[in-house]
Parts: structure tokens; sequence; C-alpha cells
């Protein structure tokens, strides 16, 4: 058996470790033959190498990993006859890494990545972008996979090395892959992919992304038109699913094909939050480390049965266009209030507590001006117009009623920061914990972590009850407008619809007794509850305030319905 | 765990909410009736301390006809 050469690039085989033995052997001058048992569990160790070797990145290694499983389960001792089947499994696994690299040198640059291959700096488009790389701070976020799952960065570079470094105009990440990135801390990590690029790549971003469908690295493709707030079509949008690993894990991504400087230039409207290739931009370039593909999508591995890695650059968007993106989506928060008259009665939409606290929360902001920052921001947007004045104006007042409430004297005297975010926190049993080592940023880091959080509770909260509300009061509204309009409703008919409007009343005083206690616990010294409290005065003037007087009114016209009748 | 998040950049996975009341009504409802009738009508039976402070907080801000 020591005879039995094995293949070069098998690593720690039963027929090397066998020659190693002999070898030592002689070394020390004993000549000693294994025992049965120590063969047998040579050859378990044989096998177990070889499923370590194998992964799970095709069907075929899928089988011969269970064939070895079973071997393994079925070897108590050596036996010559699974000895040469491992062998012969060793052998066919030299062969698929031969026909791989043999592949490689094949397609030559098939497998290899050159950022934007096909950009043309001397358009108009790139003439307003600029690409730099990205800051070391940023690019190590992406290196440490606790800021980007492995699973993004996979598909990262699946889009980006086969599709949109392909582009001839500018493209560029965005969303939270261009927000989390620009954060110190955050709890939060990106699951979606979003992406900007120019209407003119668009017929060969759609051909690139049929070519990774057809290697099985994206499914689901779709090609939508974003429908306008009149309703009518806007630009292009692509909705498709990315590989982002062996293990059947899928990133959702949209990709927003836009009109870019040339069609501006001709009179057409870009609809994109972020205008790049027609106003200044900045893209920050990141590489981002993956496992190696064949044009199959299966993990290439060196010689030594190891996964060769490479690094793909991607792009994605700058601080200051990860600011320009929220600021716009705080605008469209309180925008959707502009309907049945509460136009000049703009509030926070739920959704915009997370908008604000993300734009404070970033990188370059101190906690201290952050707030004023982000209003002076909103009245720097252009085109200026009149929604960016009431969004303005709406968060002015927001501010200055929070900075009206008073300050947490009960906790300031105990030496604590006790406020609204903590207060969330407690009552939802969130426990934040920071591993910073550093006094000072573990308390900068909790902080940040602690108002994360809040700020999501109560957006799930006042978001159910919300809809909560709304929904009970379009029910309850059908049945006591039924009754009113009904000429001949009886006296049970009457009194039901007002038994009906009481038991409302009751449920609508908890909620306003959650809310009112919510804004008593406020401290106004604590910055960080204003993105908490920014939630309630909606929730108070546009749905707990309007309700109540809708179910005294009704009652009210149900008592003189009733009356009347008695009457009669 | 690191928690997941959507971006929303132009997909929200939060539903938008729109507030089902019309500001002109609720001005001319609040406007047919007093503060006492508000309170009369909407205060539940045997109120606690705390039923009676958050009608009170509702009512601090409903724009009533004046008490005649």
């Amino acid at each position: 058996m020591g005879s039995t050469k094995a293949k070069p690039n098998a690593k720690n085989t039963m027929s090397e470790d066998l020659n190693k033995n002999e070898e030592e052997n002689k070394l020390e001058g004993e000549v000693k033959e294994p025992t049965q048992d120590e063969l047998g569990e040579m050859l378990r160790g044989m096998i177990r190498g070889t499923i370590d070797k194998i992964g799970v990145e095709s069907e075929v290694n899928k089988e011969v990993l269970k064939k070895l499983k079973e071997l393994l389960a079925n070897t108590p001792s050596f036996s010559q006859e699974t000895f040469n089947e491992v062998l012969e499994i060793e052998k066919s696994m030299d062969f698929l890494t031969r026909t791989t690299e043999a592949n490689i040198e094949a397609e030559g640059q098939e497998t290899s990545i050159d950022h934007i291959k096909n950009y043309n700096p001397d358009s108009a488009e790139a003439k307003v972008t600029k690409i730099v790389k990205a800051p070391e701070k940023i690019q190590k976020r992406f290196d440490d996979n606790e800021k980007i799952h492995p699973k993004m960065k996979e598909a990262m570079a699946v889009v980006c090395a086969g599709v949109f470094n392909n582009c001839e105009y500018p493209y560029t990440l965005i969303g939270s892959n261009c927000y989390i990135p620009h954060t110190e801390y955050s709890a939060k990590i990106p699951d979606d992919l979003d992406v900007i690029f120019g209407i003119k790549d668009y017929k060969n971003v759609i051909k690139n992304l049929k070519k990774l469908q057809g290697m099985g690295l994206v499914k689901g493709l779709k090609e939508e038109d974003v429908l306008k707030t009149d309703g009518t079509k806007g630009d292009k949008k692509i909705h498709c699913w990315v590989k982002g690993g062996p293990n059947d894990e899928w990133v959702e991504m949209e990709a927003f094909a836009q009109n870019m400087v040339t069609q501006t230039n001709e009179g057409k409207v870009c609809e994109s939050y972020i205008p790049l290739g027609i106003n200044e931009e900045e893209i920050e370039v990141i590489e981002v480390s993956v496992m190696s593909k064949d044009k199959r999508g299966k993990v290439i591995k060196n010689e030594k049965g190891e996964i060769v890695y490479e690094k793909v650059k991607v792009n994605i968007g700058s601080e200051k266009m990860a600011r320009e993106l929220y600021l716009k989506n705080i605008i469209k928060e309180f925008n959707l209030y502009n309907k049945n008259g509460w136009e000049h009665k703009a509030m926070l939409n739920a959704k915009a507590l997370q908008r604000i606290f993300n734009l404070i929360n970033m990188d370059s902001e101190g906690t201290e001006q952050s707030i004023n920052n982000l209003m002076d921001e909103i009245a720097r947007i252009e085109p200026k117009t009149e929604t960016i004045r009431k969004v303005r104006d709406s968060l002015v007042f927001l501010w200055e009623q929070f900075k009206s409430l008073p300050i947490n004297k009960q906790d300031e005297s105990a030496g604590q920061q006790k406020g609204l975010v903590d207060y969330i926190n407690e009552i939802n049993k969130k426990e934040i914990n920071s591993n910073q080592e550093d006094p000072e940023k573990k308390t900068k880091e909790e902080k940040v972590l602690a108002t994360e959080s809040a700020v999501d509770i109560i957006t799930k909260e006042t978001n159910f009850d919300l809809d909560e509300i709304s929904t009970r009061s379009k029910k309850l509204k059908l049945k006591y407008e039924g009754v009113l309009g009904n000429e001949s409703a009886s006296k049970e008919d009457i009194e039901g619809a007002i038994d009906d409007i009481n038991k409302e009343r009751r449920l609508l005083i908890q909620t306003g007794i959650k809310y009112k206690n919510y804004i008593s616990i406020a401290d106004s010294k604590n910055r960080d509850d204003f993105c908490v409290y920014a939630a309630m005065p909606m929730m108070r003037y546009h749905f707990i305030l309007p309700y109540s007087v809708e179910l005294v009114a009704n009652k009210i016209r149900l008592i003189k319905k009733l009356e009347k009748l008695r009457d009669m | 765990m690191k928690e997941q998040i959507d971006n929303g950049i132009q997909k929200d996975q939060t539903k938008i909410i729109e507030p089902p009341f019309s500001y002109e009504k609720f001005l001319e409802d609040a406007g047919s009736m007093t503060k006492e009738e508000f309170f009369k009508h909407f205060m539940p039976e045997n109120p606690n301390s705390e039923e009676i402070a958050v009608v009170e907080w509702m009512a601090e801000d409903i724009p009533f006809k004046k008490s005649e």
C-alpha cells in the first residue's frame, strides 16, 4: 500500500499519510506496521479530507458527497475496495479542477474583470460624474462582513462584473448599500440591491442580465415601467433576484434606467431622486473580494483544491449622494399627506422617522447640530418648490414643539439620560450592547444603536396603529351612516350603532393614553428622542383628534334620531 | 444577528396610510359641538383619572364651538 502513489494535488490523502508515516518511522529507526484499527482510522480521515475539499457547488458534487458520507458511515475498519473507491473519487475531482483551469485559459479574459471597461469618459454624462476610489474606512467596512453580508457582496460582484461594469455611462449602487457603509455605527445590514444607470445602457444591461439568467446566476428577471405620481409611465425598472452564494441564497435587485444629460437636453425628464449623469455627482469605487467562478457558475479552485478569490470593483454612491437620497425621501413622506384637505398640515409619515435617523447618523454628522443641518439642507434642495418649503416648515414646527417639551428632570437628577428612546427599548425588552472596548466609543455606539432600535419599534407601532384606526373607522362609518341614512331604522338599530361608537371610543382612548404617555416621557434635552417623537404629532393631529370628533358628531346625530323616534 | 432593512428608494415595505378623515369635515364637526358636549359624549362611564386626563389632552387642540 505504501507504494500507491497519490495524485500530486490530492492533499492529505491516505497514501501520502502512509508514505509520511513510513518516512517518519525510518527516521526514528523503527519499522512499525500500522494496526488494522489505525489503517481504518486513516481511511476515514482520507474520506473526511475529501469531503472537506468538495463543497456543495454543483449537483454532481452533491452526489459525490452523498457517496463519500455513505462510505464514511460504512467503514468501521480498513477496506482495500473502499480505499480504491475513494481514490477514484479524488481522481474525478482532479479532472474537474483541470477542466476548470483549461476553461480559464481558453476563456482568457472571460473570468477577469475590467472595471467599467466600455465606459466612455468623454461623454457629457461622464464629465459631470466624479468617480473616485472609496476612502479607506469605507473599503474597510466592505471588507468587514459585519456591515455587508458575504451573500450581498457575492450578488454585487455577479451583477457588477457581469452587467454594470460593462456600461458605457455612469452607474451606481444606491440605497442601503450606499448608506450603511457611510455610517460608523448601525445594527443593520442591507438586504437588497438598488442600482441606477443610464437609459442608453438599457439594452445591454438586459442582454447581460439574460446571459446571467442563462448561467443560473439571476432569476425572475422582469422589465417594468416606474409609475409617476400622476399615474403615467416613467423610467424603466428592472426587477430580479441575484445569486448570492452556493446554497440558494438570492438577493433582490431593482435597477432603474434613467434619463441622463443627453436626454434632458432633448427635453426629457429625469424622474430619479439622484440626477446621475446630469448634475455633478460623486461615485466611490470599492472592491469586493469574492469567489471566482467559471462560465457555468462553478467555483474555481486552484491545484491545491483551494478556492480562488478575485476582486470585483463596484460603484457606490458617496455619502453626499446618500444624504440627497434620504432628504428627498423625507419630502416624499410629507408629500403623501397633501390629500383630504390636510395640505397645509403636513406631518411625517412613520417611515420618515427612519430617514431622519439615517441622515443624522451619517459619518460627517455630529449629534448636536445634525437636526438643524437637516432642516437647512432641506431648504437648499433644488429645485425649490412649494412642497419643499412646506416640508421644511413642518420639520421646523415639529422641532419647535419638541424643544418646548419639558426636560426629564427626574432622570436628570439621578444622573441618567433616560428619555423616550430608552423607555421604548425598555418596554420592548431590547438590550443594546456594544462590543467597543473604548468606553467613549462604547457609549456612542450604544446611543446610536438604542435610537436606531427605538425608531424601528415606533415606526412599526405607529404604522400598525394608523392602519388599525384607518380600517376600524371606515368599517364603523359604513355602519352608522347606514343607520343615519335609513329612515325606517329601528330603535335597536340606532342603539346598536351608539353602542358600537361607545366601544370604539374606549379603544381610541387607550391609543390616546399610550401616545400621551410617550410624549410625556420624551426628553427635549435628549435630541435622539426627536426621531421617535416626530411620529407622535401626526398620530394625534391627523388620526386621534379627527376620529374622536367624528365619533362624537355621529353619536349626537344618532341620539337625535333616537329622540325623534321616541317622540313619534 | 444583524437586522436586515429595506432601503425604501422607490419601494416601501412599510404600508403608507393616509388619514381617512377630511380636514374640512374635522373643522365642521368640531365647530358643531361645544367642549362640554365632547366631554359628555366621549368620556366613558365611570372614567378613571388616566381616561379623564387623556380626553382633556385630546380636547386641548380641537377647535370647538364656543360655549354659549
